[in-house]
């Protein structure tokens, strides 16, 4: 009997010892990963756009695998095809990707394969609230999680601080420093902005933020477009009027896109632009950029009649529901969207002999961190207080179709259009395809 | 094995090929087309909802009608322009010279470029800021130093004409080239010695004669601007506003971008409508001519 005893206790504590001394370098706990590597000899594909910031994880990955056992093997897609390239897969549904990155607006057109994790959280306590809010939102569909936004950014304004000495804190100080910045310096321009429709509805970026701090919204609770309210046309008139009334856009802002418009404040052109927190590095990189440093600063977005709302977007990674491989999936992605390799991946600047330039973080622990703060200018602290403010686009399937209607209007109301009936007209076409996709009852 | 056996068998390959490759997705595209056929609800590609796509993009949907204009607008342009600067091209290399075959050689760089690379490199070329166009026309013509090409409704459409014409321009003057050889030269030296004019040997004789060449080209040019796609996508994505989304631009977001592949099928499908058209006659002058 006593025997019996002992070697139960002996049997239990090996047990009970071996995970212990799995945990000894405190690796697993800290990315809590399941110990004993069940999942040892599994290959997860990975599918992911093409960022510098995912190349520091990517790096990392090695760790992942001495960790579990499971080989990784990432396919970088450029931004452009890459939406096509999730569409495809959610249509060939073999499950040759684990791991899917995408916008956060081509969640709900492709959430029926995409695996909800909520339970998966839960199991292994993990919250949602560990993200900004509108991070957080933009990685779930009608209240339930499909992924984890690793990619995220809130929307900041730089400005060229050699020739601003105080930065904009509303639209109206953008239009007077924009007026004092032409009669001063005629060569440059004095806000980049970007009016051009080019498919990715970028030109509904800025604007969004006129129109959440009007008090209007894209939808009502109805899902009829809400935009042509009153409130939504004085908000588009005033954002349109930048260019065509107070005229301190750059003149080509008609043709830009994003891309376009910073690097038109990289080549000196423009002196403010409005636009993601990710593009700080390459502002002042001089493979890229004619700017220094010294020559950019930041500071939160403007506000608009006194109420600053901004746009926040993300780039959620997801599990796909055709995996044959989804629990060694779900390590993965703990293992990936783990605070501390938020935190690793914005101050350490050489992984595997080869440099990372990044600056976006997602932890609201990182967002507030001051090494990380410390690496980075300032920067995440000056976006955690913007992103207090931020919310998402609407996350519906049929908004990139509604959103393109919205984005070729607001770029025919900025090359002259007439914006209250360019509004209202894609107000009834938003109307009527949401009734078609029987949205709207 | 008989020979007649034989020469079914050896096709058969050729068949199922194009079977598998044109005629399938043509038959399962037809079948999507009466579907709702949402990719974000995979049962929609079996609910059947009759004609309603088609009625849809006829009756309710202003952006069709859009890309029906911008599609029949470009390609009466772009077949009119390159096939007059490419007949004109032909007219003074075909009489040879040293020159001819290093400028015929140049001429077909044009077209070996992909029509994507080309839309890229206009795109590039019209940058607002750091185009190389823009800077030249600001130059040779300083009122247009300011233009934004792309941002223009109107501009923005003549850039991707002229992207098209530029690219095509050189096929066929090749094609046409070949066909003012076989012009018998015994005519218009006879119509010379009778004093005929330049313009009247062009008219009465080399025309007439280029005339199948002509159509051949004309319907192989139409059939090609109908259908433009790459170029559209990456010299402006259809913008700005709507103003040159062709035909496959618009199918291609509906199906691939907004998910609506039964709706998507149905306007490719009467898109199919004027290019059977255009085969047949394409196929009937080329087997005239054989």
């Amino acid at each position: 009997m006593f025997k019996r005893t002992l070697l139960k206790a002996m049997v239990a504590g090996a047990l009970t010892l071996t995970p212990m001394a799995t945990l000894a370098d405190g690796h697993l706990e800290k990315y809590n990963l399941l110990p004993g590597k069940p999942f040892e000899g599994t290959k997860l594909n990975i599918l992911s756009v093409v960022t510098p910031q995912f190349d520091g994880l990517m790096l990392r990955d090695e760790e992942f695998t001495e960790l579990t056992g499971i080989e990784t093997e990432w396919t970088f897609i450029p931004f452009g095809s890459l939406q096509e390239k999730i569409n495809a897969e959610g249509v060939a549904a073999n499950g040759t990707f684990d791991v899917v990155n995408y916008l956060d607006s081509w969640g709900p057109p492709n959430a029926h394969w995409l695996k909800r994790i909520d339970e998966l959280m839960a199991r292994d306590g993990i919250s949602m609230d560990r993200y900004p809010a509108a991070f957080a939102r933009s990685a779930q569909f009608e209240g339930e999680t499909l992924g984890f936004p690793l990619r995220a950014h809130p929307q900041l304004m730089f400005y060229r601080k050699d020739l601003i000495p105080e930065p904009p804190t509303s639209w109206a100080d953008v239009i007077r420093i924009g007026q004092e910045l032409k009669e001063s310096n005629p060569d440059i321009s004095p806000l980049a902005l970007y009016y051009n429709n080019d498919g990715n509805r970028q030109n509904l970026f800025i604007w969004i933020n006129f129109l959440w701090a009007a008090g209007a919204d894209i939808f009502n609770d109805d899902w009829t477009a809400a935009w042509a309210s009153e409130e939504g046309i004085a908000a588009t008139e005033a954002y349109i009027a930048l260019h065509t009334q107070h005229e301190v856009t750059n003149p080509n802002s008609l043709a830009f896109v994003e891309q376009d418009a910073r690097q038109s404040f990289m080549q000196g052109n423009s002196a403010m632009i409005p636009v993601w927190w990710w593009a700080y590095s390459g502002f002042y990189n001089p493979d890229s950029s004619t700017l220094t440093k010294d020559q950019v600063g930041f500071v939160g977005m403007p506000s608009f009649e006194g109420t600053t709302k901004t746009y926040a977007i993300s780039m959620p990674f997801s599990i796909s529901e055709y995996s044959q491989n989804q629990d060694a999936a779900w390590e993965f992605l703990k293992w990936l969207s783990n605070p501390e390799m938020d935190k690793a991946n914005a101050t350490v600047r050489e992984v595997g002999g080869k440099s990372i330039v990044n600056n976006v973080v997602t932890h609201i622990s990182s967002l507030q961190d001051p090494d990380v703060n410390a690496a980075n200018d300032g920067i995440q602290a000056a976006a955690w207080d913007s992103l207090k403010q931020s919310d998402i686009m609407p996350q519906i399937p049929e908004w990139p179709e509604v959103g393109d209607i919205l984005s070729a209007a607001i770029a025919e109301a900025a090359a002259g259009g007439d914006v209250r009936q360019l509004m209202t007209e894609a107000a009834e076409r938003s109307d009527k395809v949401l009734r078609r996709a029987g949205r709207i009852e | 094995m008989r020979d007649h056996t034989l020469k079914y068998l050896l096709v058969l390959p050729a068949v199922v090929v194009v079977f598998a490759t044109a005629i399938w997705p043509l038959i399962e595209a037809a079948r999507l087309s009466f579907t709702i056929g949402r990719l974000n609800r995979p049962d929609s590609l079996n609910q059947y909802l009759g004609w309603e796509n088609y009625t849809w993009a006829i009756f309710e949907e202003p952006a069709f009608w859009n890309s029906v204009w911008v599609t029949a607008v470009y390609t009466v342009v772009t077949v009119g322009l390159t096939t007059l600067l490419a007949l004109g091209l032909a007219m003074l290399l075909a009489p040879g010279g040293r020159l001819r075959s290093t400028a015929q050689t140049l001429l077909i760089l044009p077209f070996a470029m992909s029509p994507a690379l080309i839309g890229v490199s206009f795109r590039f070329m019209f940058n607002p800021e750091f185009g190389l166009f823009d800077a030249f026309f600001g130059i040779v013509f300083p009122p247009l130093a300011d233009v934004s090409w792309l941002a223009d409704p109107t501009l923005a459409f003549a850039v991707v004409v002229m992207a098209d014409v530029w690219g095509w321009i050189p096929f066929l003057t090749l094609v046409l080239i070949g066909g003012l050889a076989s012009v018998p030269r015994d005519t218009i030296e006879a119509a010379q010695v009778d004093g005929a004019s330049s313009w009247r040997v062009f008219r009465d004789i080399t025309l007439p004669q280029l005339g199948p060449v002509l159509a051949v080209v004309i319907i192989l040019k139409s059939i090609f601007s109908l259908k433009t796609f790459d170029q559209v996508f990456m010299l402006t994505n259809g913008g700005p506003g709507t103003a040159t989304q062709t035909l496959s631009h618009y199918i291609y977001f509906n199906g691939m971008k907004y998910g609506q592949i039964g709706y998507s099928a149905s306007v490719a499908w009467m898109m199919v409508i004027p290019m059977i058209f255009l085969t047949y006659a394409y196929a009937k002058f080329v087997f005239r001519k054989a």
